[in-house]
């Protein structure tokens, strides 16, 4: 988050200011990555490539606050993931291999979890296991940090539609981790 | 394990049987690192985890999309000077190369003497070029000597009126020596600009400029164009053409202060009162400071 300064560092970067955009930048790209690594995980590295060039040509376009721009930048990214679903499902209809959505990739060893705590990457690969719309929303609600309202907007849906499938996914890594010592307890 | 025994007032109250029932406020809480409801201590850990601070490697790869920055910015700055939409043919590079021709076989011989060096130069580059196009022909006729300058009109009599017109030549078709023609014409142009009338470049070279350029008026245009263009190495190439979503979220420029709770776990001051980061790559803003504490052991 850049805080009050967003602003100016936003015109900057759409003036061309590179360090201005590198601000932007170093922001909101880790956000993307992990919210890719989710929504799409195999890609994630091109999606945000893509949504970044997205992001560049519309820059002088753009209006708005940081977190109008925050919600923006990951409408894109959330096109970028639409897209991909959709060439895949026509590499598939095309019997052809599909190269762009693979099964979730498994924690990588949940009983080191349960002793030293999540890595990054094992608390994101266990949020994707969540069916698709839950997991998104729980991604952009909390690694976006968008509010309800932005995340209805960006998936489409209603707000309370938002709520429900952030609780209902809660509910269910819940179930599956436990809560009493936070552990870990999947057995894979 | 996190007790949040204040509900607040406006909370749905859970069904009393279901021990992992969550009302908003606890969801609130849980997503922004604020306190885990019994029962999901293991889920606000691993919600901890998934906004730590970015790896060297989530920030790594910042000089491609920096690239990408300063080639739309570029291009965005050289279609700057507003120009209506012209098509762009392809038959304009060729009609650069007969017009420059022209002026090398034609008119400008005469006018040789008026010229500077560059300028034949140019002029003796495209002559291979230029005969090999088949040239309309109505170029030969420009009257050398006689035309002069600021006639004004886009289309000058003569080769002018073969010339698919318009800035937005297609130059790469003209060919590397009808570029430079055009350089050095230009920078002729440029530095005989504000000296007298004709100083540098005479009426003949200048309206064959004008006539590549799309009219009097936009010679200066045109050539800051082309010499900037130029100037600059070449960039990175085109990038496929992708439109961002439209509507930008207008108008949402209201306070900044609800980037929403889950921005700012932990309550550790990160996201709204933290001084600016500098722009350096060393300083990584964190996503979450307060990332270890969420779980609230």
């Amino acid at each position: 988050m850049i805080g009050p300064e967003f602003p100016a560092v936003l015109a900057a970067a759409a003036a061309g200011d590179e360090d201005a955009f590198g601000r932007l930048w170093r922001d909101l790209q880790p956000r993307l990555l992990r919210y890719f690594a989710v929504a799409a995980p195999p890609a994630a590295d091109d999606l945000a490539s893509e949504t970044w060039l997205g992001v560049v040509r519309g820059l002088d376009r753009f209006q708005g606050g940081e977190p109008a721009f925050r919600a923006w930048v990951f409408t894109i990214a959330r096109h970028e993931v639409l897209d991909l679903r959709r060439r895949a499902a026509r590499r598939a209809a095309e019997d052809l291999p599909v190269n762009g959505i693979v099964e979730q990739a498994a924690p990588d060893d949940p009983a080191a979890d349960a002793i030293e705590g999540f890595s990054t990457r094992a608390a994101l690969a266990e949020v994707a296991t969540l069916p698709a719309d839950q997991a998104e929303a729980i991604v952009l609600r909390v690694v976006a940090g968008l509010e309800v309202q932005r995340v209805a907007e960006i998936m489409g849906k209603r707000p309370g539609t938002v709520r429900v499938l952030t609780h209902r996914g809660l509910r269910r890594l819940a179930e599956r981790l436990g809560g009493a010592n936070g552990g870990f307890r999947r057995v894979v | 394990m996190d007790h949040n025994d204040a509900p607040s007032a406006e909370m749905r109250r859970p069904p009393p049987n279901d021990p992992l029932a969550l009302d908003d406020a606890s969801v609130d809480r849980l997503l922004s690192g604020a306190g885990a409801p019994p029962g999901y201590a293991g889920v606000a850990r691993l919600l901890a985890a998934a906004v730590a601070p970015p790896t060297p490697e989530e920030l790594a790869g910042q000089a491609a999309v920096l690239a990408e920055l300063r080639a739309v910015t570029r291009d965005r700055r050289d279609a700057a000077p507003a120009r209506p939409p012209r098509p762009r043919r392809r038959r304009a590079g060729l009609a650069v190369v007969v017009v420059v021709g022209a002026m090398a076989t034609g008119g400008v011989a005469a006018a040789t003497g008026h010229l500077p060096a560059p300028v034949r130069e140019a002029a003796r580059s495209v002559l291979g070029p230029a005969e090999a196009a088949t040239s309309p022909g109505p170029a030969q006729s420009a009257a050398p000597g006689t035309a002069t300058t600021g006639s004004g009109g886009a289309g000058p009599g003569g080769s002018a009126t073969t010339v698919a017109p318009g800035p937005r030549t297609d130059r790469a078709a003209a060919g590397p020596a009808a570029r430079s023609a055009l350089e050095e014409l230009c920078q002729a142009y440029q530095e005989g600009n504000d000296g007298e009338q004709g100083g540098k470049l005479d009426a003949t070279a200048f309206k064959k400029l004008a006539a590549v350029a799309g009219g009097d008026d936009r010679v200066e245009a045109f050539c800051e164009e082309l010499l900037a263009a130029d100037a600059k190495a070449k960039g990175p190439k085109e990038p496929k053409p992708k439109d961002p979503p439209d509507d930008p979220d207008q108008g949402q420029g209201g306070p900044p202060t609800s980037i929403g709770p889950p921005t700012s776990p932990g309550g550790s001051g990160q996201s709204n009162s933290s001084p600016p980061a500098e722009p350096s790559a060393s300083n990584t803003p964190a996503m979450n400071d307060g990332a270890s504490r969420v779980g609230g052991r």
